[in-house]
C-alpha cells in the first residue's frame, strides 16, 4: 500500500500537494469559492423544492428536481476554475515557479500534484454538498418530490460525473492560467469555457434526455474522452521550457 | 574540507560541476556560446559578467530548467540532460528573485522543500538553516511581512536546507544594501565550510574578488577563468601600489629591490609601485621588507584600477594591455 502511494504520489509531490492546501487556507478568495459558493449551491435548490407545491402534475416535479439537480453538476465544473487560475498565476506572481521545477520532480509529476490540489478538494467539496442536500430533502422536502429526489440514479449521476466534469474544468483552468497574466482574467476565461461542458448536462436536468445508467455512462465517457484530450494539451504546457517562458 | 561521503556524488572522481562546449540558443541569439569549464568539490566558483552575459541562462542549464542546444554539462557526475532528477536530488538552487510563497510563514516556506526532498528531522533541518542565516526568530512571521534582505536570507535558507552537494547562486546580493550584502557574503562562505561547493551568479566584480576561490568572466562564451589574483595579474602584469605613511626612503626602496620576484620599481615621494613575478607570494614580502626598513604601510592594493580593467575586459576592447596577454582565452 505504501509502495502504491509512494509510486503515485513521490514525496516532492505530496509536499507540493501540502503546500497548495497551506495556500488555500491562507487565501480568502479561495475559501470563499472552494467553500461558500458550494454552500450557497447547496441552499438554492433546497430552498427551491421546500417551497414547491407537492400537488403540481408529476411533470413538473420532474423540472424541479431536475433543476435542481443541474446545480450539483455545476458544482465541481465551478470551483476548480478559481482555484487553478490562481494555481499557475500565483507560482508566477510570487516568481516561485522556476524554484519549483528544480525540486527532485519530473515535469508531469509537477503537472499531477496540480491536478490533484485543485480537482481533489473541488470533488470533495462538491460531493459533500450533494451529500448534505439529500440529507436535508430527506428530512424536510415532501412527497412525491421527496422519493424522485431519493431516487439513486440521482447520486450515480451526480458522483459519478463529479470527478470527470472537475477534472474537465481544472485542465482548462490550469492551461488558461499558463498564459495569462491576471487572475481575474484566467478566472473568467476559465469560467467561460467550462460552460459548454454543461449543455449536455443541462439536456438531462431539463428532461429532453432521459435520467438513466445508459445516459450517464455515455457523458461520462465523452467527458472523460475530453479529459485525456486537455491532459495532452496540459502536457505540452507544462514542459518546463514552455512553463518558464510563460512565465518570464 | 571536502567530504565525499554523503554527498551523493556519482562517483568519487566526479566534479562538482562539468561543462563541456555548453551552448545555449534562443530563437537564434546566442545566449551562452561554447562554454566549457570545471568546477572542483568545496570551491566557491564566481561566475562573473554584465547583464545579459548568459549568467542565468547557464545556471538555468545547470539546474535542469533549460535544456542545452549543444554540448553537456554534469553535476555532482550526473548529466544534466540524461539525470535530471539526480541532479536535481543534489542540488540547491536561489533564483534571482527570491521565490518565496509571500501568504505562507517562513516555517512554511521551507518545510516544502524539506519534505521535497526527504530530510529526515524537517524541524530540526529547518531550525539550523535558519540559524545559519541569522532568521531564526523569523520563523513563524509571513513572509509578506519580511524586507527584501530578510527574504534573500529566508531564499539562502531554503536553498541550502537539505545540505545539497551543489549550491546555486544567482546573483544572491543583488537588491541588498552594501551591509546586508556583505552578510550574506560571510554566510556563503561559512556554508562552504562543511563541503558544499557554491557556483555564484554575480555582475559585482568586488564581491566576486572578495569571495571565490576562482573566478569566470563570461560574456556569452569565456573571456577569462582563473583565481581572482591570477585573472588581476593577467590584466595588470602583476603589479602593486604601495602607500606609506612618510616620504620614502632609499632604505625602503633597496629593500623592496632585494626581495625576490620584484622586477621593476618606481618611486614616487610617499608611495612606489613594483611589478611581482607571482603577487600572492610577493606582496607579504614587500610588506615586510618595507617595514624592516623603517617604512609605515598605510595601503597596498594592485595598480591601476580594476573594475575600468573589467569593464573594458568585457566590453571586448581588445586595446586593452591585459586582454593580450597569454592565456587569456578571448570571448568567441
Ligand atoms: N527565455 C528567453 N528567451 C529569449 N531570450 C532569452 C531568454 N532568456 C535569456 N535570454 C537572452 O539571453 C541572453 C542572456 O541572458 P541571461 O542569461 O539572463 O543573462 P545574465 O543573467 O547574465 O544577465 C540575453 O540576451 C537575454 O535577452
Ligand atoms: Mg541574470
Amino acid at each position: 500500500m505504501r509502495t502504491t502511494l509512494g509510486h503515485w504520489f513521490p514525496p516532492a509531490m505530496r509536499a507540493l500537494i501540502r503546500k497548495e492546501f497551506r495556500e488555500y487556507r491562507h487565501h480568502r478568495a479561495i475559501l470563499l469559492t472552494g467553500l461558500g459558493l458550494p454552500l450557497v449551491f447547496m441552499m438554492l435548490p433546497f430552498l427551491n423544492l421546500v417551497g414547491f407545491d407537492p400537488d403540481a402534475p408529476p411533470d413538473k416535479v420532474n423540472l424541479a428536481v431536475g433543476q435542481s439537480m443541474f446545480v450539483f453538476f455545476l458544482t465541481p465544473a465551478i470551483v476548480p476554475a478559481a482555484l487553478a487560475a490562481y494555481s499557475i498565476i500565483g507560482e508566477k506572481e510570487q516568481g516561485t515557479l522556476e524554484a519549483i521545477l528544480t525540486l527532485p520532480l519530473t515535469d508531469r509529476q509537477f503537472l499531477h500534484a496540480k491536478i490533484f490540489a485543485v480537482a481533489a478538494p473541488a470533488v470533495v467539496a462538491s460531493s459533500l454538498v450533494y451529500l448534505g442536500f439529500t440529507a436535508l430533502s430527506a428530512l424536510v422536502v415532501k412527497e412525491p418530490l421527496r422519493s424522485e429526489v431519493l431516487d439513486p440514479i440521482w447520486s450515480v449521476g451526480v458522483l459519478g460525473l463529479g470527478v470527470p466534469l472537475a477534472l474537465f474544468s481544472t485542465l482548462t483552468g490550469l492551461s488558461i492560467s499558463a498564459r495569462a497574466r491576471d487572475l481575474r482574467v484566467a478566472e473568467q476565461l476559465a469560467g467561460m469555457v467550462i460552460l459548454p461542458a454543461l449543455a449536455p448536462v443541462a439536456l438531462v436536468a431539463f428532461r429532453v434526455v432521459p435520467v438513466n445508467l445508459a445516459t450517464w455512462a455515455t457523458f461520462f465517457a465523452v467527458v472523460m474522452l475530453v479529459d485525456l484530450l486537455l491532459l495532452a494539451v496540459a502536457y505540452r504546457t507544462f514542459e518546463r521550457e514552455r512553463a518558464i517562458a510563460l512565465a518570464a | 574540507m571536502v567530504d565525499d561521503g554523503d554527498r551523493g556524488f556519482s562517483d568519487r572522481a566526479a566534479a562538482a560541476i562539468e561543462v563541456h562546449d555548453l551552448t545555449r540558443l534562443f530563437s537564434g541569439t546566442t545566449a551562452v556560446d561554447r562554454l566549457s569549464l570545471r568546477v572542483e568539490r568545496g570551491e566557491i566558483f564566481g561566475f562573473l559578467g554584465p547583464n545579459g552575459a548568459g549568467k542565468t541562462t547557464t545556471l538555468r542549464m545547470l539546474s535542469t530548467l533549460l535544456r542545452p542546444t549543444a554540448g553537456e554539462a554534469w553535476v555532482a557526475g550526473f548529466d544534466v540532460t540524461r539525470e535530471p532528477m539526480e541532479v536535481r536530488r543534489r542540488l540547491g538552487v536561489m533564483t534571482e528573485r527570491p521565490a518565496l510563497y509571500e501568504r505562507l510563514t517562513v516555517d512554511a516556506n521551507l518545510r516544502l522543500w524539506a519534505e521535497a526532498h526527504e530530510v529526515p528531522d524537517a524541524d530540526g533541518a529547518i531550525r539550523t538553516a535558519l540559524e545559519a542565516v541569522d532568521l531564526g526568530d523569523r520563523r513563524h512571521h509571513s513572509v509578506s511581512s519580511l524586507s527584501k534582505g530578510l527574504r534573500q536570507r529566508a531564499s539562502l535558507a531554503r536553498a541550502i536546507l537539505h545540505r545539497p552537494a551543489v549550491l546555486l547562486l544567482d546573483e544572491p546580493s543583488s537588491g541588498l544594501d552594501p551591509a546586508a550584502a556583505v552578510q550574506v557574503e560571510a554566510m556563503i562562505r561559512e556554508l562552504v565550510r562543511d563541503g558544499t561547493t557554491v557556483f555564484l551568479n554575480t555582475h559585482r566584480l568586488a564581491e566576486a574578488q572578495r569571495l571565490c576561490d576562482r573566478v569566470a568572466i563570461l560574456k556569452t562564451g569565456l573571456v577569462a577563468l582563473g583565481r581572482p589574483a591570477e585573472l588581476r595579474a593577467r590584466i595588470f602584469g602583476n603589479a602593486i601600489s604601495v602607500q606609506l605613511a612618510d616620504p620614502l626612503t632609499v632604505a625602503v626602496t633597496e629593500a623592496v629591490r632585494r626581495v625576490p620576484g620584484v622586477e621593476h620599481l618606481a618611486a614616487q615621494r610617499t608611495s612606489f609601485e613594483c611589478r611581482l613575478k607571482d603577487i600572492e607570494e610577493g606582496t607579504p614580502c614587500v610588506v615586510a621588507a618595507v617595514v624592516a626598513a623603517g617604512g609605515r604601510v598605510l595601503e597596498v592594493k594592485a595598480a591601476g584600477d580594476l573594475e575600468q580593467a573589467y569593464l573594458d575586459l568585457v566590453s571586448g576592447d581588445s586595446s586593452q594591455p591585459g586582454v593580450q596577454e597569454p592565456g587569456l582565452r578571448e570571448a568567441a
